[in-house]
């Protein structure tokens, strides 16, 4: 293989990377406003949805957590919220997670963002399975604060009933939830002071 | 080294990369007619899984994501494969020729094998460390050859059975890997 | 019947939808198909989305075909494939969010689609952008249309439904294995079986 065809393969692979990133980097910045737009109105959704009495809100990030504070009309503090995120049964799940300030009950969640089998996973987002979570008690001297269960919830005990055929889904959601509210705990009690 | 353990045996069986998430058909319906090539396929495939993990990984960690260029990843991630699998090929051409003639043929359709091409684009949809993405690739590889070499064994003995006349081929391949897609299912309460 | 030797732009089109159709008779690009297919909307939009891909790439690609070297050539067509995909991933995240979430990890794999890097080496590379961009068009609607026939059968049976619409009425009970991965296996096998004898019975 002779000299100019090697150059002439390096120059033309390195044009076409080139011209490539220059094109993705202009279609990038044209189209990034909007894609955080659409991130923005699905969280702010979520959070209001959460918490009707809520007028406004602070968004606060302790080490890598990011977590919202609630306020009412009379500015008080009603609630916190927190993303929770993690491995679901096909790609990560993104939920919403808002407890009371005693960091003692969930509120409710919302499921920002999931991939899961249509038909099966996807039911995490019905309303049957997110009111499993409505009023749910968090008990932090046991192992983990939430659990699920096969058969019968019990919401002052932190379990959840699991979906019928989509275990694995409901287990996700648990246990990201669980992950994250050990974690951010002790700088969730330390900003409630 | 549990959690490393958990995501091989995730990625082997629980979501089998051919039988969970549908990656690498091209190749498992092309090579799995005989028991010999698909272990080479599932070796070659292995084996540049691991290397890509790596580097897909660091150029992830150092590059990609630092300087917010995460919109140029695909790009990144396959000339990254295709770069490897050329190297891969030149070398094993080079050092040792009777590896080459085994696995040789296989080794550009690699490129295409969206079983890679997934591999490194789950890696940094999961978040995963440098240690958890190679625990995954060899996972997932070993569970590609596995899918592969069970689905071979079959088709053997296919061979030699009494298919419909319009099933012959390419659909009682699929029929074939519907059932071994459902029996791989049957893991799914593994890990608890 | 013989297809002539220098088929008309029509022709190039045509045989896309059929005859040489990607999905059902060259097998091509199935790793998405059995993927997304759970539904008819998430195959109808992985159709558009491929089909978006395999345009772009074939007018480029047949734009460039003198000017890139032999044997770099799939190097250099796969970036141009993945930067076209990462524009239609972009595109899809700013103005179709819920089907960019639906389709997932399976837009970006349809870099590695074999349908588009085999029209970029079996026909965009020898031929002229007009007829490239026929081909392309053909072989886009064929393997859409693939799509919403396997997605039919699948939502249909799987869950009841078409386009998220009850179709069957209460007294079917979904059979839920079809929107699951083998569910996938078997219909495919089952249509190439159906496809390998209307063929036959066409040319018999």
């Amino acid at each position: 293989m002779n000299k100019s065809l090697i150059l002439r393969m390096i120059i033309v692979l390195v044009a076409i990377t080139f011209l490539s990133a220059l094109l993705l980097s202009i279609t990038w910045s044209l189209s990034i406003s909007k894609i955080k737009l659409n991130e923005q109105k699905v969280l702010e959704t979520a959070l209001y949805e959460l918490n009707p009495t809520a007028a406004k809100y602070d968004r606060k990030t302790i080490q890598d957590t990011i977590f919202y504070q609630m306020y009412d009309q009379q500015d008080q503090f009603i609630s916190y919220a927190f993303i929770a995120d993690g491995s679901g049964f096909q790609a990560n799940i993104k939920t919403l997670v808002s407890v009371d300030p005693t960091l003692t009950k969930i509120l409710g969640i919302r499921i920002l963002e999931q991939s899961e089998t249509p038909g099966l996973g996807t039911k995490i987002m019905d309303a049957s399975f997110l009111n499993e979570f409505v009023g749910l008690i968090l008990n932090y001297t046991k192992k983990v604060p939430l659990s699920y269960s096969k058969s019968v919830s019990d919401k002052k005990h932190g379990v959840i009933k699991a979906i019928t055929g989509a275990t694995i889904s409901s287990r996700a959601v648990v246990n990201l939830i669980n992950q994250k509210i050990t974690k951010i705990k002790p700088f969730l009690k330390k900003e409630a002071i | 080294m549990v959690e490393y353990i958990l995501i091989f045996i995730s990625a082997a069986l629980i979501n089998n990369f051919v039988l969970s998430y549908f990656l690498g058909i091209c190749p498992f319906f092309g090579v799995s007619k005989k028991t010999s090539s698909a272990v080479s396929m599932g070796l070659a495939v292995t084996f540049v899984m691991t290397i890509t993990a790596i580097v897909t990984n660091l150029l992830n960690t150092y590059f990609l994501k630092p300087f917010d260029l995460t919109y140029l990843t695909y790009v990144a991630f396959i000339l990254v494969i295709a770069s490897l699998v050329q190297v891969v090929e030149m070398f094993v051409k080079k050092t040792s020729k009777p590896l080459y003639n085994i696995l040789g043929i296989y080794l550009p359709l690699i490129t295409t094998n969206c079983a890679i091409f997934g591999l490194a684009l789950f890696g940094q949809l999961r978040d995963y460390g440098l240690m958890q993405n190679i625990f995954f690739a060899l996972g997932a590889g070993f569970g590609f050859t596995l899918a592969l070499v069970i689905m071979s064994g079959i088709r053997e003995e296919l061979e030699f059975a009494d298919v419909p006349k319009y099933f012959q081929g390419v659909p009682i391949a699929f029929l074939t890997a519907g059932s071994l897609a459902l029996a791989f299912m049957g893991f799914a309460g593994l890990i608890s | 019947m013989s297809t002539p030797v220098h088929p008309t732009n029509t022709q190039e089109f045509l045989k896309g939808l059929w005859k040489e159709n990607p999905m059902l008779v060259q097998l091509l690009g199935l790793c998405p198909v059995l993927a997304v297919t759970n539904s008819v909307i998430n195959g109808i939009a992985m159709g558009l989305a491929t089909f978006f891909v395999l345009l772009s790439s074939n007018i480029v690609i047949s734009l460039l075909k003198n000017i890139i070297p032999k044997q770099i050539r799939i190097a250099g067509y796969i970036v141009i494939i993945a930067t076209a995909v990462t524009i239609a991933d972009i595109f899809l995240k700013a103005n179709f969010l819920s089907i960019s979430k639906a389709l997932g990890p399976f837009i970006p794999l349809i870099v590695v689609n074999c349908l588009i890097l085999g029209r970029a080496e079996a026909f965009a590379s020898k031929n002229t952008v007009v007829k490239s961009f026929f081909d392309a068009l053909g072989m886009g609607t064929g393997f859409t249309f693939g799509l919403i026939v396997l997605s039919s059968i699948r939502e249909i049976l799987g869950n009841g439904t078409w386009l998220g619409v009850p179709i069957l009425g209460e007294w079917f009970q979904p059979w839920l294995i079809m929107i699951l991965p083998p569910g996938a296996f078997l219909t495919m096998g089952f249509l190439i079986a159906a496809m390998q004898k209307i063929k036959e019975r066409k040319n018999g």
